[in-house]
């Protein structure tokens, strides 16, 4: 029967799909040069790879008398892992040597679904499951078990499904079972919540009713402690008032009326996970980019050198065209933002992750803090929102304050139940705390250009300081 | 803008400690003269500015005489110096600053020891 958590009920590898033609074996010996890997037939074939993310990597620290024997039993043929590798590059997988060595592999990740296929095992391991037995089913069977063991990969496309109905769970298992996904199913909400405690999840499909918690209640909760994960509610169409009003709190990334379309399920899922991993991404530079500025800072306050902090830190320079100012960065970027001018009618994932990059990229530049205001303002007009006072706001508006404390409070106002309402209900909050944090590491580096801008022998500010503040003063005048 | 006068007689005569030491004492006369939130700024060798915001003519005027007064009493060796003044308008710091360095000069060239004002950058281009 069906079973939750982990094991070996749950995740791709109990799809009886699965063949054992279909895995991928690379045997590393670890000794002997040049090194020596083993593939299915036929090698020069490698759609297979994309298709099944059941690709096993194994490094041995075996003796190739024994390897071979395993190989024959794999029916597999014998080339160099750089060929392997050279071909997996190809298909679009990013493989990495370990630890610098070269005759160690792992396969990182697969680019276009970021199937990771992290897999490694001593051989000895893999022999002592196999035992005596070394018939092509038996060692599909311990290549499934190794795999389940290694499914813990943060960076692994983990979906959960939740729902009371064992046979809603088994369905959807049997239709997303070829997409590429580690699958958790709960059948409870409590069972939800202990799974998300447990593993890395980036969607969540999630039945409404269920006896012990709506699934309205439970994405709630969910949005609380796992704020960035994908919310997507299943509803029998009965369901309405509650599930407008949790889509109105923003906890409802998506929703679905059962019975499903199963196609459009299939790719409204596949396109949730790359608009995930496109926001990740986007942050994740951001973070690399702040954390280089902030090491920076932190040298200068340590050595008390002057100089211009930007130019010290090489990896903050974005990768977009030199333009003068924050705005026309997002504006050069975003041919079809339009402050004030009507919001787009739908709003693509691929473009809200675009224009979150961009708006990222730009936070790095800002010379003010009104530039970073102002920067979150257009971002959200661009993404289908009206922003006005929030004197003027109706209760439609987020409850989100754009102005980051520059003049009165701004707030975002945009279409109930729209997919612009939801996908900014999903990234406002992130991106106000970014630009806070931007502001933050602004006022940093300034403070730390006063402190290395004055003259020693005065205490007096240095011709650099006088810029500043007669450039300040100007704009001063001149409003 | 303001230029201690023949600067560069102390340095000669008394050596580049004593410079120093005017320099530092002047710095410590201007932070202590200027507003709270006024901005003042050594521009190398003796030059130094003072961006004082929202102060008209006048103000100026009695800022550089207080500063003066202040002076005699603390300067370590008898030095006067020169200002210069302008006013920022809209069209930005640098082209006051300009104005400021006009004015200083024009102070220079009368004699020294005294405060001239440039009212502002536009009359000054049109004079020319």
């Amino acid at each position: 029967m069906l079973q939750t958590g982990r094991g070996p009920q749950i995740g791709v590898t109990s799809r009886p799909t699965l063949t054992p033609v279909s895995e991928l074996h690379i045997i590393d010996t670890g000794k002997s040069v040049p090194v020596k890997v083993y593939t299915p037939q036929p090698v020069n074939h490698w759609g297979f790879l994309t298709k099944h993310a059941s690709a096993l990597l194994l490094i041995a620290n075996e003796p190739r008398t024994r390897l071979r024997d395993i190989a024959a039993s794999l029916d597999v043929t014998e080339r160099t892992a750089y060929g392997l590798v050279a071909d997996l590059t190809e298909a679009g997988y990013l493989v990495k040597s370990k630890d610098g060595r070269r005759n160690r592999y792992s396969i990182q990740e697969h680019l276009p679904l970021r199937d990771p296929i992290v897999h490694e095992r001593t051989i000895g391991e893999v022999l002592d499951l196999l035992g005596g037995d070394r018939s092509a089913q038996r060692v599909a069977l311990i290549a499934g078990k190794v795999q389940d063991a290694l499914q813990n990969e943060p960076s692994r496309a983990t979906l959960l499904l939740v729902d009371d109905d064992p046979h809603v769970l088994l369905a959807l298992q049997m239709l997303l079972g070829d997409d590429g996904y580690r699958i958790l199913t709960a059948m409870s909400a409590l069972e939800g919540f202990d799974l998300l405690a447990l593993h890395e999840v980036q969607v969540i499909l999630c039945d409404e009713r269920m006896p012990d918690m709506t699934g309205t209640d439970f994405l709630a909760r969910v949005k609380e402690m796992h704020p960035d994960a994908l919310r997507i509610l299943l509803s029998s169409g009965a369901d309405g008032e509650a599930l407008i009003a949790s889509i109105n709190r923003g906890e409802v990334y998506r929703y679905y009326t059962k019975p499903w379309d199963a196609a459009e399920l299939r790719n409204n899922l596949r396109e949730a996970f790359r608009h995930y991993w496109n926001l990740q991404d986007a942050h994740t530079e951001w973070r690399t980019a702040t954390t280089v500025v902030e090491a920076a800072v932190a040298a200068d306050r340590r050595s008390g050198t002057a100089g211009p902090l930007r130019s010290a830190a090489p990896g903050t320079e974005p990768a977009v065209t030199p333009v003068r100012s924050d705005n026309a960065v997002l504006a050069a970027t975003s041919p079809q933002a339009r402050p004030g001018g009507p919001p787009p009618a739908s709003v693509e994932p691929s473009m809200v992750s675009d224009t979150v990059a961009s708006a990222l990229r730009a936070l790095l530049r800002i010379r003010s803090a009104k530039a970073a205001a102002d920067l979150l303002q257009l971002t959200a007009e661009k993404l289908g929102a009206t922003v006005v006072p929030a004197a003027d706001a109706d209760e439609d508006a987020l409850p989100i304050d754009l102005s980051l404390g520059e003049g009165p409070p701004l707030l975002a106002v945009v279409e109930p139940l729209s997919p612009a309402r939801m996908e900014l209900e999903h990234i406002l909050p992130r991106l106000v705390e970014d630009a806070r944090h931007a502001v933050d590491l602004l006022r940093q580096t300034e403070r730390l250009d006063d402190e290395s801008n004055h003259d020693k022998l005065t205490g007096l500010g240095n011709r650099r300081v006088l810029e500043r503040v007669l450039a300040r003063a100007g704009e001063a005048s001149s409003s | 803008m303001i230029d201690l006068d023949h600067f560069k007689r102390i340095n000669d005569t008394l050596g580049h400690a004593a410079g120093d030491a005017v320099l530092a004492r002047f710095g410590r006369t201007l932070s202590a003269e200027v507003r709270v939130g006024d901005t003042s700024c050594r521009l190398g060798g003796e030059e130094f500015v003072v961006v004082a915001a929202g102060m008209d003519e006048g103000g100026a005027r009695e800022l550089v005489d207080r500063i003066r007064a202040a002076w005699v009493e603390a300067a370590p060796h008898p030095v006067t110096f020169s200002a210069g003044l302008a006013p920022i308008t809209a069209s930005g710091g640098t082209p006051a600053l300009l104005a400021a360095d006009r004015a200083l000069y024009r102070a220079k060239r009368c004699g020294r020891d005294r405060t001239e004002v440039e009212a502002s950058a536009s009359r000054f281009e049109a004079q020319r």
